[in-house]
């Protein structure tokens, strides 16, 4: 960490504070009490009948028609701001429809019940936030029972807009989605501003299924520990949505390696020319990371099919 | 963990089993058989790594209203088999959630399916509100994985066999306040991992977060966020650990006329036991945005990030552009281009500089009660002069729906992508083909049929082609009684490699009793 650095993390840090010191100064209008939004929501029934009807057996019924046990209490005019000049004027302009509001104005809307890291990024680091989709891009709450009230309760349900990603669990070799052992959700999940694809970040999204290749060790191989926000780390070997290569590897063979290692000459005779018959990780088998050599050497190299390796004198020193 | 598993199986039945008994629900309980009739090398065909031959039971889309507002939901697949896939949840809104998970997997290795692993994964999660504003929620999981696999790359012409057998466990606990628009959360994270072949693997995993967020007061079209967290790994066998601080803030600014403005700072360090490996992060981006919710919306921003360590510093610029537009109603057209560029600042780095350019463009019709269709282009390019590589893929994809009230419902689509790698020393080019289709007709006298097939083919350096062609009839009897009978072909070739072939018959029957009470 050079000093330049550690002026700008000082610089990060002490603007970090003061965004901080203002977050106890917060101190929001309370909602509606229980009775406001029984007897206020009551009058919106005269006309809307339909609204109520259809909004039985959802998570959103409505505490004075189907749910009077329900802990939460759920009426038209918690989410339907302007509602007292609509009672006098019942005309559209006059009552506020969330669907027809940007992301923000929803925002502050639901999130009135509804916050958690989900909702929370969305209004500030969430790509479909920044792409101006709004809660109702996503979710409807009239008329749906769908779990987390997504418009369309399949297991393909990201698949939808994101059809160039379905094309690719579909092919050579992808992760068993199709199974639904995994959902999107298992790596997507927007509660950590780490990487612009919403991923939970390197250390726990892939390790929380494969382990056995993380660290630390005691020789990494960098590019498994790119600590960037962009990526890096086991996508830039592995296509985790899908490849037409086995084991979800982005190219077959030397390839993946050569994408940052050229061949040493050495490598091009001795080993009778490599990437043709020879494949690197035949004896860089510890890829993922070594705790027995900086060069990612099989330690049992002189003990297997290359017995030559060290005694020749070749790899004496690597080890 | 037997006696665990059982356990879990039993409460997952029992629980409707007694809902059934007291109240009123609706579900499907599910009785079948699968025929497989499997032939050529196992371990290719990946749609049919988790598929086994014999009897099943399950129960789905079983959903139980509980006259307190409870609410009982589960889907438990193929109980009395190895993939079963058991899901369960029970809660009532603004009380308390709880929810049960099991799912296991299997993966072939080798020709014949003597190498395999299986994968279970079993998982707890539950909320808790003891009032309103204040949430505490925890849970844990279970995974585990044994068999042996096969060395990729090994140059036997059977492959090296590699045994795996391992454990983890994941646990968390947290609490969550919420108030009209504000919340303050922290949640501890665990994970353990063990493996029974080699100990120097294993390792513990810790983090504790803290995250607020808060719109400002009587600004409230301000919102502020911010949060911590700490990580650390820990190899248990030699103590050598790395651990990460972080901090971030993000600010969102919802502006007059549908205009936002957004930023957030990140930063982050890294370090391990060893002075050296230490490493920091620091990001800044800024977003601004304009949205007219009848003709579109517009979005461009900018990010800057450092990335810093004793050996090389590189900085990264990014520009991002995006936005969308509609010229009816019924129309949407998309855009984004992202590019970025990383600059090694001081000291050398493996790969040197990077340029990435990423471009998306999408549009989308949507026909009055009929359907929609989408057409979906993305690129994304990925060059570096200091080692000569250069990685262009394109993907272009149109997807199509068509519901004929009358009769069906069609669905319909067709993928095509390019990728082309080159580095100094080699290239690697391949074309795939993705052509799929769905047909199913609507129910006429209790009868219902349907059809579908999807065809991969994959070309150029490669040549791989796989297909499965899909079709079933159910019949309903009884008004709540159904049979169903399913019919699955698989097929994969490739064609450059010797013992690259398999194809399977799955014949599905089943019968299923409309739970609705």
């Amino acid at each position: 960490m050079s000093k330049q650095g550690s002026a700008r993390v000082s610089r990060t840090l002490l603007l970090l504070f003061l965004l901080f010191a203002v977050l106890p100064l917060a101190a929001a209008s309370p909602p509606y009490s229980r009775d406001d939004m029984i007897s206020k929501s009551g009058a919106c029934l005269e006309c809307h009948q339909d609204a109520a009807d259809n909004l039985k057996g959802s998570t959103h019924q409505l505490t004075m028609v189907d749910d009077k046990m329900a802990k939460v209490i759920v009426g038209c005019i918690g989410c339907h701001p302007g509602w007292e000049k609509h009672l006098e004027d019942p005309t559209k302009e006059n009552i506020v429809v969330p669907a027809n509001l940007t992301l923000a104005k929803q925002g502050q809307i639901c999130s009135g019940c509804h916050l958690n890291d989900h909702q929370a990024t969305m209004l500030t680091t969430d790509p479909h936030g920044r792409a101006q989709l709004a809660c109702t891009s996503c979710h409807t709450v009239h008329g749906n029972k769908a779990r987390s009230l997504v418009k369309d309760d399949k297991d393909d349900f990201c698949g939808a807009c994101h059809t160039d990603v379905v094309a690719q669990f579909k092919s050579r070799s992808a992760h068993p989605l199709v199974t639904d052992n995994i959902r999107c959700s298992s790596c997507h999940f927007p509660d950590d501003r780490k990487d612009a694809a919403l991923a939970r970040g390197i250390d726990w999204t892939c390790q929380n299924c494969h382990s056995e290749y993380s660290g630390p060790h005691a020789f990494e191989h960098p590019v498994t520990e790119t600590y960037s926000f962009n990526g890096g780390g086991c996508t830039e070997c592995h296509d985790p949505h899908g490849s037409p290569n086995d084991r979800l590897l982005a190219q077959p063979g030397n390839g993946v390696c050569l994408q940052c290692h050229g061949i040493p000459p050495a490598h091009r005779t001795a080993h009778s020319g490599l990437g043709a018959k020879v494949a690197c990780v035949n004896c860089h088998t510890d890829i993922h990371g070594s705790d027995d050599n900086g060069k990612l050497l099989d330690p049992q190299l002189n003990t297997k099919f290359f017995a030559d390796c060290y005694q020749s004198g070749c790899h004496d020193k690597v080890r | 963990m037997r006696f665990a598993k059982a356990l879990l199986i039993v409460a997952m039945i029992w629980t409707p089993m007694m809902a059934v008994a007291t109240a009123a629900g609706n579900g499907d309980i599910k009785l079948g058989y699968i025929v497989l009739d499997e032939t050529g090398n196992l371990s290719i065909d990946r749609a049919t790594f988790n598929d086994y031959e014999g009897a099943s039971l399950s129960l789905e889309n079983f959903r139980y209203d509980f006259k307190n507002s409870m609410l009982l939901r589960a889907n438990l697949r193929n109980m009395t088999m190895n993939n079963r896939n058991l899901t369960a949840d029970i809660g009532k809104a603004g009380l308390f959630s709880l929810k049960l998970s099991h799912n296991q997997f299997r993966r072939i290795y080798d020709f014949h399916g003597g190498s395999t692993t299986r994968r279970h994964n079993e998982g707890v999660s539950l909320t808790f509100h003891p009032v309103r504003y204040i949430e505490l929620f925890g849970g844990g999981s279970n995974m585990g994985r044994t068999g042996s696999t096969t060395d990729l790359f090994s140059p036997s012409p059977v492959g090296d066999r590699v045994d795996v057998d391992y454990k983890q466990y994941f646990y968390n606990g947290g609490a969550r306040i919420t108030y009209r628009g504000m919340m303050v959360a922290s949640e501890f994270r665990g994970n353990r991992f063990r493996d029974n072949l080699n100990v120097n693997r294993d390792q513990d995993r810790t983090e504790g977060r803290l995250t607020a967020t808060v719109p400002v007061p009587r600004y409230d079209w301000i919102v502020l966020q911010g949060g911590f967290r700490h990580f650390a790994t820990k190899y248990t066998k030699t103590d050598f650990t790395i651990s990460s601080n972080r901090g971030w803030g993000a600010a969102a600014l919802a502006l007059p006329k549908n205009f936002s403005l957004k930023y957030y700072v990140m930063i982050d360090r890294t370090s391990s036991d060893s002075d050296y490996t230490a490493t920091d992060n620091l990001v800044h981006a800024l977003y601004a945005g304009f949205t007219n919710l009848r003709y579109g919306g517009v979005t461009i921003g900018y990010q800057h990030d450092l990335n810093d360590q004793y050996l090389r510093e590189y900085q990264g610029n990014s520009f991002h552009g995006s936005g969308w537009f509609k010229p009816v109603p019924r129309a949407e057209l998309r855009a984004e281009y992202g590019n970025r560029a990383e600059d090694v600042k001081e000291g050398v780095r493996l790969v040197g500089n990077e340029d990435l350019n990423r471009f998306r463009l999408s549009s989308k019709y949507r026909y009055a009660d009929i359907g929609n269709i989408a057409v979906k282009y993305e690129g994304k390019v990925r060059k570096n002069d200091d080692i000569g590589s250069k990685i262009t893929l394109n993907r272009a994809t149109i997807d199509c729906g068509v519901t004929l009230k009358k009769y069906a419902t069609l669905t319909a689509g067709y993928s095509y992508g390019k990728g082309d790698y080159e580095n100094s020393a080699s290239n690697f080019k391949f074309t795939d083909h993705l052509l799929y289709g769905d047909a199913t007709s609507r129910e006429y006298r209790g009868l219902t049929v349907s059809a579908g097939a999807t065809y991969y083919r994959s070309k150029r350096d490669l040549n791989v082609e796989s297909f499965n062609v899909r079709c079933s009839a159910a019949f309903r009897f009884y008004d709540d009684m159904r049979f169903e009978a399913i019919y699955n072909v698989h097929n994969f070739d490739d064609f450059l490699v010797r013992d690259e072939y398999y194809t399977a018959n799955i014949v599905e029957i089943n019968l299923i009793k409309g739970l609705s009470f």
